[in-house]
């Protein structure tokens, strides 16, 4: 075992080499605060610092708090929502545009889609929340028309407030995964396209048979990176969510910034950040088995 | 070309000589005022209300201090994010001597033993402790548990229903009185001028019409026991009033995402005919708008809030802003020498009109006469109103502040904020956001508030 880590060592130190940097800033930067982490859970850790250990009090505080409970369950609701949206969405429109023959229009599409992606998600909201408030734009038309007696309040709701915060999130995204999907449409060799055309194939066949298992491997990647994006969801549910709202739109990460950052309870924070690193991994794991990657 | 090269080089050597000279006639300058007990240390201090002074203008802001005190000062002010700030300095250790925050911040604070007790020091001082100088009545209303953390910054004022006169004349009404009063009021406003009757950031301030209900914002303590009135029975009444309001099309439909910044500019542009606001803003309504004030088109004005059952009305004093100092505070001393300056009529001066020989200059008499300058800051440089109730100052106040002034000093009174404030107020909100858009009746509203906060244990 030795000797064939020396071999291999000797073999690949350039290599080991170039992964060195990264594996000292990870140790410094994500393993070291992790531990910290989890030392500051079993005490009581404020403003000032530790005031002592406290063994299972602040997991005993945050298991006996109901909105916590209520935090994941948006978590993950607006998990699923996220990655329903940010990665099937983006597969029809990267085929869409793969397909467009103008390509003046599909490098128009391409960028416009794009655009929200440079967006922050202050601005995201900024520009919703004119367009969407019960006397912006969108609701004056819907009841000029008479299509709505009340106006709709996508802001001020629990339930609306939640699909708002999926909807944004994945507004936000998809230009981003469109761009890798149609990298990856590239890379699908032609010929099976004429193959599949000599076969009497449509357009619907063409995308089931040889244009999605080309593009696999690349939604499992994709899936993967929604999914942990979707799980530490903060800035867009920290700024959306007010009092109206915020039992629907408040997710696990934005109770911990809530009880680290604004209530000094760093030791409670600690204990929720790492139920939620635990959950996460979960998560992702069971999705890794799942869709074999 | 040698010798221009030469000439050259003697010039930038001359220029540099120069420069070099003038930096140091700038440090001697401000070293002719040091005091030798103040040698080699200096008072470090943060604050973000400066009073809109630009970087340019605080420098010299704090020139005039150091001059004034006799020691060098380091005057941090944020571009944005002050709070956040402040949480960083505390908990990164970093040493401060001074740092403002509301009266609000300050159980938090105090909770993790971040802040000085300051009830000896204060105690100790002839300025701080002259009653007339800063009322016991304040003292008591930043007293916790007795003691003393922080020193009141400047007459904070309260809020107060403002209205629009003008428009009340052209209605041919009286101010507001009873709750029929205001309908009345809002009715003719919408019908008349297209505007909303009211606008406020979520229950931001809806204390004066509350007043009707006999509830107070904010913890009560009965007989030992946290309440809160917004959440108690008689609370009810006042939601479902508020949903009347609603449901008519008084009320700003943003009223629960609204920023203060957003019912001022409705004001302003006559969307909406009050707002429940500071008493100092009146002023600033009329002083902004002075064109129009004068013309009489534009004429806001602070009034009572809504008399409850007994007869009582309650209206909302503002939270302090307190010059609090922190528990790694290296500079005491010097701290509270600031302090008395700031307390002490050249302070109301520098924190009102400004800095002399810019903001303003002195005539033969000895009279102050404002610059252009000055007069674009509208006698604000930190602390436009002093607590001191003897010093008068050398202008009169903005168009309309004296009598909403008068209206807050007679009525209004501090809320009671502890630490489970803002958790309660989450809770509070909620409830009663649903209730005023009329998804759930007043009743409800209060039962699903008091269910919650016992259950989060908020209330006794």
């Amino acid at each position: 075992m030795t000797s064939k880590f020396y071999i291999n060592l000797r073999k690949s130190y350039i290599f080991y080499l170039f992964i060195t940097p990264a594996m000292i800033y990870f140790l410094v930067f994500v393993v070291y605060p992790l531990i910290q982490g989890l030392l500051m859970s079993f005490q009581n850790f404020g403003l000032l610092g530790s005031k002592g250990y406290i063994g299972l009090e602040n997991y005993r505080k945050l298991f006996a708090d109901p909105f916590f409970y209520q935090t994941i369950w948006n978590t993950l609701i607006v998990t699923v929502g996220i990655v329903a949206a940010s990665v099937l969405i983006p597969i029809i429109i990267a085929i869409a545009l793969d397909n467009l023959l103008l390509q003046k229009v599909k490098k128009f599409v391409q960028t416009t889609i794009y655009v929200p992606f440079l967006f922050s998600a202050l601005i995201i909201i900024g520009i919703y929340i004119n367009l969407l408030s019960p006397v912006g734009p969108f609701n004056s038309i819907m009841g000029a028309i008479g299509l709505i007696s009340e106006p709709i309040p996508f802001f001020t709701s629990d339930t609306l407030g939640r699909w708002m915060l999926i909807y944004m999130t994945a507004w936000h995204d998809i230009g981003f995964y469109t761009l890798i999907y149609l990298a990856a449409l590239t890379t699908i060799n032609p010929s099976l396209y004429e193959a599949a055309d000599i076969d009497g194939a449509n357009v619907f066949q063409k995308s089931r048979y040889v244009t999605f298992p080309g593009i696999l491997s690349t939604v499992k990647i994709v899936l993967l990176m929604v999914l942990m994006g979707a799980m530490r969801t903060f800035d867009m549910s920290y700024v959306m969510k007010n009092a109206a709202n915020y039992k629907g739109v408040t997710t696990a990460i934005v109770y911990t910034y809530d009880q680290g950052i604004l209530k000094f309870d760093m030791g409670l924070a600690s204990a929720a950040a790492g139920i939620i690193f635990i959950l996460s991994l979960l998560l992702v794991f069971t999705v890794k088995k799942i869709i074999r990657y | 070309m040698i010798l221009i090269k030469k000439l050259l080089n003697l010039f930038y050597s001359f220029a540099f000589i120069i420069l070099l000279s003038s930096c140091g006639d700038s440090d001697t300058s401000i070293n002719k005022y040091l005091k030798p007990q103040y040698k080699g240390r200096t008072l470090k201090m943060m604050s973000n209300i400066i009073g809109g002074k630009t970087p340019y203008e605080q420098k010299l802001f704090v020139d005039e201090l150091e001059r004034r005190l006799g020691f060098r000062i380091n005057f941090f002010k944020p571009a944005s994010g002050y709070d956040n700030i402040v949480l960083q300095i505390f908990s990164s250790g970093e040493s401060y001597d001074l740092i403002n925050m509301t009266s609000e911040n300050l159980p938090i604070f105090i909770d993790q033993g971040a802040l000085k007790n300051l009830t000896q020091i204060v105690k100790d001082s002839p300025v701080l402790s002259n009653p007339k100088v800063i009322p016991t009545k304040i003292w008591n209303t930043i007293k916790i548990n007795n003691k003393i953390y922080g020193v009141p910054a400047k007459f904070e004022g309260g809020r107060l229903p403002i209205v629009r006169q003008d428009w009340l004349t052209e209605f041919d009404l009286d101010d507001p009185v009873t709750l029929d009063d205001w309908l009345e009021y809002w009715k003719m406003s919408k019908q008349k001028n297209n505007a909303y009757g009211l606008s406020t950031k979520g229950l931001y301030d809806v204390q004066p019409w509350a007043s009707a209900f006999g509830l107070k914002d904010g913890y009560v303590i009965v007989k030992g026991k946290r309440t809160l009135p917004y959440a108690s029975d008689k609370a009810a009444d006042f939601w479902d009033w508020m949903a009347k309001v609603y449901r008519s099309g008084y009320l700003d439909p943003n009223f629960i995402v609204n920023q203060p910044k957003d019912f001022r500019n409705m004001f302003f542009a006559n969307s909406v005919a009050s707002v429940g606001y500071w008493d100092a803003w009146v002023g600033l309504f009329n002083n902004t708008e002075i064109k129009r004030y004068k013309e009489g088109k534009f004429i806001a004005k602070g009034i009572k809030g809504v008399p409850g059952p007994k007869g009582k009305i309650i209206l909302t004093a503002g939270d302090n802003s307190l010059w609090v100092i922190p528990y790694n505070a290296k500079n005491i001393d010097m701290a509270i020498k600031f302090l008395e300056f700031w307390h002490s009529p050249p302070g109301y001066i520098l924190g009102s009109v400004g800095i002399e020989g810019y903001d303003y200059t002195r005539d033969k008499n000895g009279k102050i006469v404002l610059t252009e300058i000055g007069i674009e800051h509208a006698c604000d440089h930190g602390a436009p109103r002093v607590l001191s109730a003897t010093w008068k100052p050398p202008f009169p106040p903005l168009p309309g502040v004296t009598a909403a002034q008068k209206i807050i000093i007679k009525y209004a009174t501090p809320m009671y904020m502890p630490l489970d404030w803002a958790d309660a107020l989450q809770v509070i909100e909620y409830w009663s956001f649903k209730a005023i858009k009329g998804q759930i009746t007043g009743t409800q509203a209060v039962k699903s508030m008091q269910k919650e906060l016992k259950r989060k244990k908020l209330i006794d």
